[in-house]
């Protein structure tokens, strides 16, 4: 096979698992993440299969591997493993409460939106409702 | 809101991980005069309590030649949305944990929980 074939393949499987990449994050903000991307791990094992299978050829059979190639195939799978590690990332059990029903609410220095600090035992005398909530994201 | 916590005398305080310009935004946005913001950027207190949700990637959506795409930000948590009633002895009265993420969402909740705690006793003047 020529050089441009093997290049065009490298080429090709390293757009494909461009393309895997770009087609999750695609879904993120659409909210359309699937729980079991299975598509994504296919086109990401599919593309870098072709990143590398010329320059492993090549190499087998003894001939010269063009840097181009080997780059191509190195990368390709580089972003095809960090894909998969960062599926992989599995958030922490949330924990349960550290207060319970009859408790008294613990002392705390808190800070509010102007900067002013507050002290929860000042608060004794007074009812209140203590939220906490996600915030900005 | 407000009449509701006023009725009971109780007054509220609300925390999350914004930092102070986030929370002071929020609190202008949704109009919340009544409610003291507070700010726990490095989730100091969110974990005194247990209540760190942890995320696995947080994205932000970036506009890449047209395209929304969600780019990794980072490892970051939030606050798991929790409600505390503490009485005049500060003594902890209602826990609720229901998952929402808007303060308006469980209104009928904290509603039901205002009236079942205070409404046979009324705020002292």
């Amino acid at each position: 096979m020529s050089p441009m074939v093997h290049l065009l393949a490298a080429s090709g499987g390293f757009a494909i698992v461009v393309f895997g990449w770009l087609h999750y994050l695609s879904l993120i903000p659409k909210e359309k993440v699937p729980k079991k991307p299975v598509f994504s791990l296919v086109v990401m094992f599919v593309g870098s299969l072709a990143a590398n299978t010329p320059w492993i050829v090549l190499w087998w059979r003894g001939g010269g591997v063009h840097t181009m190639l080997l780059a191509l195939g190195i990368s390709g799978l580089g972003l095809a493993l960090f894909f998969v590690y960062l599926l992989g990332q599995a958030p922490l059990p949330d924990q349960p409460i550290k207060l319970k029903i009859g408790d008294i609410f613990p002392e705390l220095e808190v800070v509010d939106a102007y900067g002013q600090k507050h002290y929860t035992k000042d608060w004794k005398g007074q009812r209140y409702l203590f939220k906490f909530f996600r915030g900005h994201w | 809101m407000k009449p509701l916590f006023e009725e009971h005398g109780v007054s509220v305080f609300a925390l999350s991980k914004d930092n102070q310009d986030e929370a002071k935004a929020h609190k202008e946005r949704d109009q919340l005069g009544f409610v003291t913001l507070l700010s726990d950027p490095k989730m100091k207190h969110i974990r005194s309590f247990g209540l760190e949700h942890h995320k696995a990637l947080e994205f932000k959506t970036w506009n890449v030649m047209g395209i929304p795409l969600g780019v990794p930000g980072g490892f970051k948590s939030m606050a798991i949305p929790t409600s505390i009633l503490v009485d005049e002895d500060g003594k902890v009265r209602w826990i609720d944990q229901a998952d929402d993420y808007r303060m308006r969402g469980d209104l009928q909740r904290i509603q039901d929980a205002l009236h079942n705690t205070f409404a046979s006793n009324p705020p002292r003047e």
